[in-house]
């Protein structure tokens, strides 16, 4: 069935069974309102449903007031089925119609779809309270439960545009998240909505709200305890915003030095073909060399291999490079110039000691060249350990596949001399690549006149992706296909990826606490002030004024935290910089604690911060704001 | 403010038993009335200035002030028209700890959004009429009981009240003091005619009011 038609079909029953929870819901919500038992609310709610949602409607009709004035019941049933139809516009114009066309998309897609769904739930939430002059929490939860709905109904097919080729959990989870993300920010809205129109009118004065919000919590004559917390919240929310940032930017330090070492010793971008006879490589070298964005094109051999000194054997990824290509490649930022001079003039190699001690008995038995006229090979600071050479020593290159002998394949042995070593920093590099000479390799390998592939140097690697397919383009598809450095290094950026998820989360929770502290305050401070709350409720001060006393604490407790946190990360960040944390770079690839600073990421830490605070201070808020006047008055 | 209270009922549930409070209330209430109303405790006085005071809303029946019905009206509206027309005195001062005389007094002002100078002065103005024009800057708690009434009292008067509600005003005060802050009130009363419904079980007081109305069990009755 295509995806249109399963959207239709579903959406008209789903349409039934929204109708039917969406009045069972409003039903509910109405008899609540109006102090009826809860039994009662949910039985009459769930299984008469429409039909007790038409009866308040007559009921209101004919007795207005009661229902108007507690239950909004028209109003709130207009704005459900307002947003059932927006969900439904939505969902179709994301999956069916729109943005999810070609399916290469899928990687940022979700993220894409991440900012739409926090935009959207922004705006929703605040449209919803400006219809309803309410928080509008219910009508969220219920856009939030729609949105899942309509993303499982087509699950078959989003699956596919999302998640290609991963599980089905995977898949529900990004849905159950998604759905998260969306209720929290329809819900944000939805604060933000009520303090701005709740009144019914539009009203972003904070002034004397704050004033009193300020005493209320900071001076020492109400409360010792709430200004200690007060404190200790800011300090808590300091702490959070802080550790995250120091965390993130070592992150970020760890995975763009790793980047840099990746893309320091392998190509951006290479050109393979399907089979084994690449020969036509002078050909697309020429043709894509010339591409705007592309430093440098060589082909290269790459195999498998041994390279051997007396017993000491080390396996070895043997790469065939081509005259290597001066400056521009960035093998020279591990490789000093003068070994590749000796790669490519071998005879002109120091002759070590040792070397020139056996090296006429070896002459003498005819069993190999002179030793001068042996071919170079570079090989990386670990291999040079484990196998115990320097520069000028004699090494043997095994090759596994040689000639078919009498009893099968015999290994393929060629001595070589060492020309230079190589420091990449990167452990996994120094101890498996030896380079030698393009011509070299393919004679050793038996390749006649092919090579593996061509390796791209590219001057922006943001712009890989762009290039691959100017350059797919040019050369014309199969056999021949790209990859890039991003397909080629998967594992390595998706686990640091992971990582960085995983702390977020740690850290984010921590942020989470730390509201909690603020919650906790608030509704401390909320129960201690009910008298002052019901005297200026006498006064003549609105629910939102009463809610803006409270969210203007958390605004400011949140706000100062964040502040002070982001500066204080900023500051550790700068000072590991400075000063430098030492590492074991055999165990860590770095010397030091790497450290990249994010300013985009400091703004998001911060922002979301003072979002949770102010979220956190909601319930509190609302709670102080439904408090009636005649209970804090009564008792004295 | 003319206000028209037609078979007002209140009841409260308690563990959902329904406690009447106040049973089939009428009332006409004109323009620039002087009211005292007396009783023995307990029979809803404090609720019956609750209802007309829209603190709380009636459970049955209606009022009517200026002739519109308040009913039909939102939380944030009928909390507008409390800050613009509704002026209450409670029996305990009621004054925010936490603020001075002065920032106590602009408290109703600064809700309207004014400017704090503005607030302020008015504030100062009113202060002055009660004669505590040297303590603005005190906190409740640096006054004594008489001066913390009348510091409640210009709170009440510099929202410039159609409707000024009284609940027992005097009735922790001694005689001399309590009788300070009626003075004030019925000289506010002369100066703007503002409609003043006062309770006091004070003889001495109400005597003092032109209209004298009594609630008990029975209902609401009026002494001639």
């Amino acid at each position: 069935m295509n995806v249109s038609e399963l959207f239709y079909q579903s959406a008209l029953i789903n349409a039934l069974v929204f109708l039917w929870l969406a009045s069972a819901l409003s039903t509910m919500r109405i008899l609540l309102r109006c102090d009826r038992k809860i039994s009662e609310a949910l039985f009459l709610g769930t299984v008469l449903g429409p039909v007790a949602f038409m009866g308040s409607w007559v009921y209101e009709a004919y007795v207005p007031g009661r229902i108007k004035k507690h239950g909004f019941a028209l109003r709130s049933q207009l704005v459900i089925f307002i947003v059932s139809l927006s969900v439904i516009a939505i969902f179709h114009w994301i999956f069916v119609a729109g943005i999810a066309d070609s399916p290469l998309a899928s990687e940022s897609l979700v993220i894409k779809v991440g900012y739409f769904l926090m935009v959207m739930g922004l705006l929703g939430g605040l449209a919803l309270a400006a219809l309803t002059s309410r928080l509008a929490f219910f009508e969220s939860c219920w856009t939030a439960f729609l949105f899942a709905f309509y993303a499982t109904t087509l699950r078959d097919w989003a699956h596919e545009v999302f998640s290609y080729g991963t599980s089905m959990a995977y898949f529900s989870t990004l849905i159950l998240a998604a759905s998260a993300l969306f209720l929290v920010f329809l819900s944000l809205g939805g604060s933000l909505g009520y303090l701005i129109f709740g009144e019914g009118r539009i009203n972003t004065s904070f002034g004397y709200e704050y004033f009193i919000g300020s005493r209320f919590l900071m001076t020492k004559r109400s409360s010792q305890v709430v200004s200690l917390i007060t404190v200790i919240s800011v300090v808590a929310v300091m702490i959070a915003c802080g550790g995250m940032i120091v965390v993130m930017s070592v992150m970020n330090g760890f995975s763009s030095d790793l980047r840099s070492k990746i893309l320091g010793a392998n190509a951006h971008l290479m050109v393979l073909k399907y089979g084994k006879d690449f020969s036509e490589y002078d050909d697309i070298v020429n043709k894509t060399k010339n591409l705007p964005g592309v430093i440098s094109a060589s082909p290269f051999i790459i195999n498998e291999g041994m390279v051997s000194k007396k017993n000491n054997i080390s396996g070895a990824l043997v790469t065939g490079i081509a005259e290597p290509h001066a400056k521009s490649s960035q093998l020279l930022k591990y490789i000093s110039q003068e070994s590749i001079d000796y790669l490519r003039h071998p005879e002109s190699i120091p002759v070590t000691q040792d070397l020139a001690a056996g090296a006429d008995i070896n002459q003498a038995l005819n069993q190999i060249p002179a030793v001068n006229d042996l071919p170079g090979v570079i090989i990386g600071k670990e291999m040079a350990n484990d196998l115990q050479v320097f520069v000028g020593d004699m090494v043997n290159l095994i090759s596994p596949v040689g000639e078919i002998g009498p009893t099968g394949p015999i290994p393929k042995a060629k001595p070589f001399r060492v020309a230079g070593l190589f420091n990449s920093g990167m452990y996994e590099y120094d101890a498996k690549f030896a380079y030698i000479l393009l011509s070299e390799a393919q004679s050793f390998f038996n390749l006649h006149n092919s090579v593996s592939g061509i390796e791209y140097r590219l001057d922006d690697i943001e712009k890989t992706r762009v290039l691959a397919q100017a350059i797919d383009q040019k050369i014309g598809g199969y056999p021949f296909y790209t990859r890039d450095w991003m397909q080629l290094n998967r594992n390595m950026f998706s686990a640091l990826q992971l990582e960085k998820i995983a702390m977020l989360i740690i850290l984010g929770t921590l942020i989470f606490m730390a509201s909690l502290l603020i919650l906790v305050t608030l509704i401390m401070v909320v129960m201690e002030k009910g008298k002052e709350i019901a005297i200026l409720k006498s006064m003549g001060a609105t629910d939102v004024s009463i809610m803006k006393i409270f969210v203007s604490y958390g605004l400011f407790v949140g706000g100062l935290g964040a502040i002070l946190g982001g500066s204080l990360g900023f500051a550790l960040c700068l000072l590991i910089e400075k000063i430098g944390i030492r590492l074991d770079p055999d165990v860590y690839y770095f010397s030091s604690l790497p450290v990249k600073i994010d300013s985009g990421e400091i703004i998001l830490v911060v922002t979301t911060a003072v979002l949770i605070s102010f979220l956190a201070t909601i319930p509190p808020a609302l709670f102080a704001a439904r408090l009636k006047p005649v209970d804090g008055l009564r008792y004295e | 403010m003319n206000i028209d209270i037609r078979s007002l009922y209140k009841s409260y549930f308690l563990h959902d038993i329904e406690v009447p409070v106040l049973r089939n209330l009428s009332l006409s209430i004109k323009h620039g009335d002087l009211i005292s109303l007396t009783g023995p405790s307990g029979v809803g006085k404090s609720t019956f200035l609750h209802v007309i005071g829209t603190l709380d809303s009636p459970s049955k029946g209606s009022i009517l002030y200026n002739s519109s019905n308040l009913q039909s009206w939102n939380d944030s509206k009928i909390a507008e028209f409390r800050n613009k027309h509704i002026g209450y005195v409670f029996q305990f001062h009621h004054l925010l700890s936490e603020f001075d005389a002065l920032e106590n007094v602009a408290m109703p002002l600064m809700m309207r959004r004014r400017a704090r100078y503005e607030a302020h002065a008015k504030a100062k103005e009113v202060l002055k009429f009660v004669g505590l024009s040297e303590r603005l800057l005190h906190k409740p708690g640096e006054l004594s009981g008489g001066e913390q009434q009348r510091v409640a009292l210009a709170r009440a008067l510099a929202q410039d009240p159609s409707l000024l509600l009284a609940d027992e005003p005097t009735g922790n005060l001694d005689e001399k003091t309590g009788q300070d802050i009626v003075d004030l009130i019925l000289q506010y009363n002369r100066d703007r005619q503002v409609t003043v419904l006062l309770v006091s079980h004070n003889k001495h007081i109400t005597d003092q009011f032109s209209r004298k109305l009594f609630l008990d069990r029975n209902g609401l009755s009026e002494a001639n």
